[in-house]
C-alpha cells in the first residue's frame, strides 16, 4: 500500500543529490486492557507507526522521521535529512546494506492471537483479579494489572537492493497485588508472556504475584555488612542488561567502554557465558535481520569467562576490520541506527536453588532491585541500588529484608561470580531480552541500619 | 488542527454508546536533535510526530484510543470502534465549544525550530571544547542538544476547547575521565521552557567545564561509606528527594484507589514543620510549565505540604470523579500515544530560614550531596531511592574528602519528618520523569536541606 509513495520518495531524493536512500517503516496495533473491582477499569486500542528515512550525500549519512505517511511529507523527509547530513563531521564510512547473505527462516507470528474474541480477554482480566483477591485474606488490593497484546510490522527497504520485512506479536498479562498485615505494606508482580492467548494462566499468574507480596511481609532492614549475595535469576538479568552497552563497538570506540582492547582475555570468572541468539523460537527479541538489514547470527558474547566479540553495525565492523555480527538497532522509527543485543542467553549451571545457598553462612538472596536508571554507572562499573529480598543462615533463606541496598563494581562482580543454579528464566524486566539462573557472588556491599 | 465540526462529529461518535464525557487531544510536534562525540557531530535527527487521542469515560471507567490518521471518516470510526468498548443509551449532547482566550503566559522570543543547525552545532562545540581542555584526564566529551515545538489541540463535551504551544530547549554534556583503566563521568545539563534565548542567559562553556570538573573530582575519589547518617543535599535537582519521597505520592494515580501512604491524611502533619512544598506549573517558561495541562484545564499553582501539613494532591478528570474532589490543572502525558493523568509539573520545596555553612556547621559525620542524579518510588510501600553523582564527606562540620557511588534510599513519611533545616537558596533543576502516562519534563527544586538521618548505600564501612 505504501509501495508507491516509497518509490515517490526516493525519486525526490535522488533529485535532492542523495546517492543512497532507505526507509524503515514500523506499524504496530495495540491492546490494553485493565480492570478495578470486578470492571473494566481502563480499555484502549490503537494502531500507530512512522517512517525513519536515511540517505547518503557526500558520504555523510542524514536522517529524518515523520509519523504521518502520506505524500505532503516527502519533500519535508528529503529537506531535513539533508540538513542534518550537512552539519555532520564524524568522518566514518556509513553504509547501506545490499540484502546479501543468509537470512534464517523464522516465524514468531500468530495470526490467531488477535482472532481470540475481546471478551475473553476481558474474561480473563476479571478471574485474574478475583483470584488475586482470594488468594489471601491479607491480599488487599492490586495496584496494577494489565492485559497487553502488541502486533508489530517492520519494514526495510532502500535503494542499494535491500527489501525486507517481518512481523511478530505477543500478549502478556501481569498483577501487581498489595498484602497487607497491620501497619506492614508489601507489593508483588506476577506476569506470563507468550503469543499464544491461551497459555496464559490465570491460576499461575494469581499465585505468583500474590505469593510475591505475602512472602515480604515483616521485611527488615540489615546491619550494612559485606557478604556473599545470591541474585535471584531474573534480577541478575536485570542488574547484568543496564551494563549491556559495554559490550557494544559503538561504545567501544568511542572510548566510552572499559572493555576495550580486552577481547580474547578473561573478564569473568569462568562459570559465565553469555549467548546473543536471534533465532530463539518464541522469544521476544527474535530477528532474521537487524535493523540495517543486515542477517542476524547466534554467537558468544562470553564464553567461560573470556571475551569473545563485541556486538557491531556495518559501520563500527567496518572501523575494526570485521563482519557485522546483525546487532544493529533502532529504538523505534525516531531513532538512528546504533548497537544492540537480541536474546540474551546467561548459561545456567546444574545444581539447585538450594544447593547454591547450602555453604553460605551469613548472606543475602536479592529478589528485586530498583532505581536501575539511575544507580548504575556503566563508566566506572559501580552501583549502588536499592534492593530487597531475604537474609541467609547457615544455607537456608532466613527472613525477609527491605531498606537496605546493594552496591558493587560490574567488573569486579563478573570475576566473583561463583555459580549459577539451573533455575533459568527469561525476564521482561530487564532492558534486554534476556535470561539467567539465580547466581551467587562471592561479597557485596549491604547497607542499611 | 481539527475544525470545530469535524470534532464535534467525533465527540458525537466517541458518546455514541451512553459514555458521560469525552476529549480529544491533537497533536503535532517536531523534534530535533544533534549528538556531538569529541568535538564532532556524530548524529543529527529530525522529525515530526502527529496523531490524535480520543479517550471516553462512562462512571469511573475509561476508554482509550489514537491514531495517526487524520481524516473525518477515519476518526469517527476510530471513536466508534472504541465506544463500542462501552455499553449504554446515549444521552442528548448540544456541545458548545467556548474558545478560551487566556493570554499565553510563557513566551517563546526565539523558536529553536529557526535557528540554524550550524548554530547549534557552534553551540555545542563551546560546551565541548570547555570539557575538553578542563584536564589532561579528559579522554572523551560527547554533548547532546535537542528541541521540540509541540502544539496541541483538546476538546472535549463540556464545551472545552483551547491551543496550546510548548517549547523546550536541552543541553546536556558528559564528560569522562580515564586513569589507566579507571574511568568516571561527569554529566551537567540544562533544560528549559524558553525559546533559543536561552542561551544567551546561560554559559554553555561553565556546563562543559563543570562535568569535567565532575569527572575528574570523581576519578580518584574513594568509595562512599554503608550506612545510616546525617546528609546535606543541596539545592537545584536535590529536589529529587522530594519528587520521590512524597511527589509521586499526592498523584491522584496512587491516592484515588487507596495505593498511597499519603491517602487519607489531608489536614495531617506528614513532614517536619520546616518543610512547605508546592507543584506550580504556572513558573513561567519552567521545564514542566505548560499555559493548560493536557486535559485543557489551565495549570496552577498547588500548595502539596504547608508547614509540614498535608494540604493538597495532585488530581485529573477522571480520578476527580472517583476522589470527589477538585481537579488541579496538572494531568499530563508524553504523547498523543497516552491518556493523560495527574503528573508533578514543577515541584519545589520552598525557602527555609537556615544557612547552608550551618548545616554543614552542625554535622559531625554525614554526607554533602552536590548533585544528585534521578530515582524510583513505589508508592505504596512509600520506599524510595536516588542516586548521588557528586558527594563529599563531611567531618567535624566541614566538607572534607570527595566519594563516589552512593544511593541514598528511605520511605516517604519517614524522611520528610527527618528533615531537619532548610535552606534560603532555592534553585530549580530539570529531570525526565517517566509513570503511566510516559516520560515528560518534569521541573524539580529546593534550597539546601539537611535530613537528619538516612541510609547511604555505599561500599566502605563508616
Amino acid at each position: 500500500m505504501y509501495k508507491q509513495l516509497i518509490d515517490n520518495l526516493f525519486t525526490l531524493g535522488a533529485q535532492k543529490g542523495f546517492e543512497a536512500q532507505e526507509i524503515y517503516m514500523l506499524k504496530s496495533k495495540n491492546v490494553e486492557i485493565s480492570v478495578y473491582d470486578g470492571e473494566i477499569d481502563k480499555y484502549n486500542l490503537s494502531e500507530d507507526g512512522g517512517v525513519s528515512y536515511r540517505g547518503i550525500v557526500g558520504g555523510k549519512m542524514g536522517y529524518a522521521y515523520t509519523e504521518i505517511l502520506d505524500a505532503s511529507q516527502l519533500q519535508m523527509l528529503v529537506d531535513e535529512a539533508f540538513g542534518n547530513a550537512s552539519v555532520i563531521e564524524s568522518e566514518d564510512k556509513v553504509f547501506l546494506h545490499d540484502g546479501t547473505g543468509e537470512y534464517a527462516a523464522l516465524d514468531n507470528f500468530n495470526p490467531s492471537l488477535s482472532l481470540v474474541p475481546m471478551k475473553e480477554k476481558i474474561d480473563f482480566m476479571l478471574a485474574l483479579e478475583a483470584k488475586v483477591k482470594a488468594f489471601d485474606p491479607r491480599i488487599k488490593n492490586i495496584t496494577h494489572n494489565s492485559y497487553d497484546e502488541v502486533e508489530t510490522y517492520r519494514w526495510i527497504k532502500n535503494t542499494k537492493g535491500l527489501d525486507v520485512e517481518d512481523r511478530v506479536n505477543y500478549c502478556l498479562a501481569y498483577a501487581m497485588p498489595v498484602a497487607t498485615d497491620g501497619e506492614d505494606t508489601r507489593t508483588g508482580i506476577g506476569y506470563a508472556i507468550s503469543n499464544d492467548f491461551y497459555e496464559l494462566s490465570v491460576d499461575k499468574i494469581a499465585e505468583e504475584s500474590a505469593k510475591d507480596a505475602l512472602q515480604m511481609l515483616g521485611a527488615k532492614s540489615l546491619k550494612s555488612k559485606k557478604c556473599p549475595v545470591v541474585i535471584k535469576n531474573e534480577t541478575f538479568t536485570q542488574l547484568f542488561s543496564a551494563y549491556m552497552g559495554l559490550f557494544s563497538a559503538e561504545r567501544v570506540q568511542k572510548n566510552l567502554s572499559s572493555m576495550a582492547g580486552k577481547l580474547e582475555t578473561v573478564i569473568a570468572s569462568e562459570v559465565l557465558t553469555l549467548i546473543d541468539d536471534p533465532h530463539l523460537h518464541k522469544a521476544l527479541a527474535s530477528s532474521r535481520f537487524d535493523a540495517e538489514g543486515v542477517a542476524t547470527a547466534k554467537k558468544a558474547i562470553i564464553e567461560k569467562g573470556v571475551l569473545k566479540t563485541f556486538l557491531h553495525n556495518l559501520k563500527t565492523a567496518a572501523k575494526d576490520g570485521v563482519d557485522s555480527t546483525g546487532n544493529a538497532s533502532k529504538g523505534s522509527y525516531k531513532g538512528t541506527i546504533g548497537i544492540a543485543a537480541s536474546n540474551l542467553i546467561i548459561q545456567p549451571g546444574n545444581q539447585t536453588f538450594d544447593a547454591l545457598l547450602e555453604d553460605i553462612e551469613d548472606g543475602v538472596y536479592v529478589t528485586s532491585l530498583q532505581g536501575l536508571h539511575a544507580g548504575i554507572d556503566p563508566i566506572s562499573g559501580d552501583f549502588s541500588l536499592q534492593c530487597s529480598g531475604f537474609s541467609i543462615k547457615s544455607g537456608k533463606l532466613d527472613f525477609p529484608v527491605s531498606k537496605i541496598t546493594v552496591a558493587g563494581n560490574f567488573f569486579e562482580m563478573l570475576k566473583q561470580i561463583e555459580a549459577f543454579a539451573d533455575d533459568f528464566k527469561f525476564s521482561i524486566f530487564s532492558s534486554d531480552y534476556m535470561g539467567s539462573a539465580s547466581c551467587k557472588i562471592g561479597g557485596l556491599t549491604i547497607s542499611g541500619e | 488542527m481539527l475544525s470545530k465540526p469535524v470534532i464535534k462529529e467525533v465527540l458525537a461518535a466517541a458518546m455514541s454508546t451512553g459514555g458521560d464525557f469525552a476529549e480529544v487531544f491533537v497533536e503535532d510536534r517536531f523534534n530535533n536533535s544533534i549528538e556531538m562525540v569529541k568535538g564532532k557531530v556524530e548524529r543529527s535527527l529530525s522529525g515530526r510526530d502527529f496523531g490524535i487521542g480520543i479517550r471516553i469515560f462512562q462512571g469511573h471507567n475509561s476508554v482509550y484510543t489514537y491514531t495517526c490518521e487524520k481524516e473525518p471518516q477515519h476518526l469517527v470510526e476510530v471513536a466508534k470502534k472504541a465506544a463500542a468498548a462501552l455499553s449504554g443509551i446515549p444521552k442528548g449532547m448540544g456541545i458548545d465549544f467556548a474558545m478560551e482566550s487566556r493570554t499565553p503566559s510563557h513566551q517563546v522570543k526565539i523558536m529553536p525550530g529557526s535557528v540554524s543547525k550550524m548554530r547549534k552545532v557552534e553551540l555545542m562545540k563551546l560546551g565541548s571544547s570547555a570539557a575538553m581542555s578542563y584536564d589532561a584526564a579528559i579522554q572523551q566529551v560527547v554533548v547532546n542538544y535537542l528541541d521540540y515545538t509541540q502544539n496541541v489541540l483538546i476538546a472535549n463535551t463540556e464545551g472545552r476547547f483551547v491551543e496550546d504551544q510548548r517549547t523546550r530547549t536541552r543541553y546536556i554534556v558528559n564528560a569522562v575521565a580515564q586513569d589507566g583503566e579507571r574511568m568516571q563521568n561527569g554529566n551537567i545539563g540544562k533544560g528549559s521552557g524558553k525559546g533559543f534565548e536561552l542561551y544567551d542567559e546561560i554559559d554553555v562553556s561553565w556546563i562543559g567545564k563543570e562535568a569535567a570538573r565532575m569527572a575528574t573530582t570523581m576519578l580518584h575519589a574513594k568509595s562512599s561509606p554503608s550506612g545510616k547518617f546525617p546528609v546535606v543535599l543541596d539545592n537545584k535537582f536535590g529536589g529529587v528527594i522530594f519528587h520521590e519521597a512524597c511527589g509521586h505520592g499526592l498523584e491522584a494515580t496512587s491516592v484515588a484507589k487507596g495505593n498511597s501512604v499519603f491517602a487519607g491524611k489531608l489536614g495531617q502533619k506528614v513532614a517536619s514543620e520546616v518543610v512547605s512544598a508546592v507543584d506550580d506549573g504556572t513558573v513561567p517558561n519552567e521545564w514542566g510549565s505548560a499555559n493548560y495541562d493536557d486535559e485543557g484545564t489551565p495549570t496552577q499553582r498547588n500548595v502539596l505540604i504547608e508547614n509540614g501539613i498535608l494540604k493538597g494532591y495532585m488530581i485529573d478528570k477522571l480520578n476527580s470523579i472517583r476522589m470527589e474532589m477538585a481537579i488541579t490543572g496538572s494531568s499530563r502525558r508524553q504523547s498523543y500515544k497516552y491518556a493523560p493523568t495527574s503528573r508533578m509539573t514543577n515541584t519545589y520545596i520552598l525557602n527555609g530560614t537556615h544557612k547552608f555553612e550551618d548545616m554543614i556547621a552542625s554535622i559531625e559525620y554525614g554526607l554533602y550531596a552536590k548533585y544528585l542524579g534521578g530515582g524510583s518510588v513505589n508508592t505504596t510501600t512509600g520506599e524510595f531511592n536516588f542516586a548521588v553523582q557528586e558527594a563529599y564527606l563531611i567531618e567535624n562540620g566541614k566538607i572534607t574528602a570527595p566519594v563516589k557511588g552512593a544511593t541514598l534510599i528511605g520511605t516517604g513519611l519517614e524522611v520528610l519528618n527527618q528533615i531537619e533545616m532548610v535552606s534560603d537558596n532555592f534553585d530549580s533543576g530539570e529531570g525526565m520523569c517517566g509513570s503511566v502516562s510516559g516520560s515528560i519534563p518534569a521541573g524539580l527544586g529546593q534550597p539546601a536541606l539537611k535530613v537528619s538521618e538516612i541510609t547511604v548505600g555505599g561500599r566502605e564501612e563508616a
